[in-house]
């Protein structure tokens, strides 16, 4: 249970982090830097 | 300084926890850090404009002129502070004085009218000329990438579009959601234009005054 709700938690910090990338800036808030490896 | 260094610590905590459950290799903390990252700012900025509209009394206004807002610079890019503090407390300022607007400033059905096409043509303007507009930390630079993003603005105003001429057609009163959205659009086509960058930089140079006198 406690596997799955991590691998739950993993998978929506994925989805903002490639969301914020695929957008043009984030949808609300400060915009922080994009790492390096993430930008192209 | 120190705000940084504690959210770096919760990111730091919860992926040390998210480890102790999950093998994350380099590659996948990277991108978790920046999606905690993103997660908190969120958090933070919707938090505080949110708790400012519930004491003032004007949550549901707010939270549908952030709805808007949100939507659109997902898309359009626009403005932003320097940093996490002076975003959140910007946004919770100017959000909640258009929910004051929405709440206390009653219009007629004819003049939300005019104010949906001026406002309409707004954006179509901001977004031609300056979507998508991209920021520092987050430089936008294919083409392809720009287009898309430009296409995907219109479509965003379009389909606010057509949410208006329904209401014109449908519904008899003025509505608040028709009200606070074309604030919130009005608001986030300014933050293209160069005089919202200009204004951002003003504001962020009197809130860093600001905390410097307090610290």
């Amino acid at each position: 249970m406690k596997k799955r709700l991590v691998q739950l938690i993993i998978t929506l910090l994925t989805f903002a982090a490639f969301t914020n990338i695929a957008s043009a800036s984030s949808w609300v808030g400060y915009q922080p830097e994009v790492p390096k490896e993430l930008q192209n | 300084m120190i705000k940084n260094i504690t959210i770096d610590s919760c990111i730091d905590k919860i992926l040390s926890q998210l480890n102790k459950h999950s093998q994350i290799d380099e590659k996948q903390r990277i991108v978790l850090t920046y999606g905690t990252r993103i997660i908190i700012n969120s958090v933070i900025s919707y938090s505080l404009a949110l708790l400012l509209a519930l004491i003032i009394g004007v949550f549901k206004e707010v939270l549908i002129i952030l709805f808007a807002v949100s939507i659109l610079r997902g898309f359009s890019g626009g403005a932003h502070n320097s940093n996490i503090r002076n975003c959140a407390i910007n946004g919770a300022i100017i959000s909640n004085l258009l929910g004051l607007i929405v709440k206390y400033f009653l219009i007629s059905k004819a003049t939300l009218y005019s104010f949906i096409i001026v406002t309409f043509f707004i954006a179509l303007w901001a977004i031609g000329k300056y979507a998508p507009a991209d920021t520092p930390g987050k430089p936008i630079t294919t083409i392809t990438k720009r287009y898309q993003l430009k296409r995907r603005s219109f479509i965003v105003l379009s389909l606010w579009c057509f949410m208006c001429i329904y209401w014109f057609l449908r519904i008899p009163h003025v509505s608040i959601i028709i009200y606070a959205s074309t604030l919130g659009i009005l608001w986030q086509s300014m933050t293209l234009t160069k005089n919202g960058y200009k204004l951002y930089n003003k504001v962020d140079q009197i809130l860093n005054l600001l905390f410097r006198r307090v610290e």
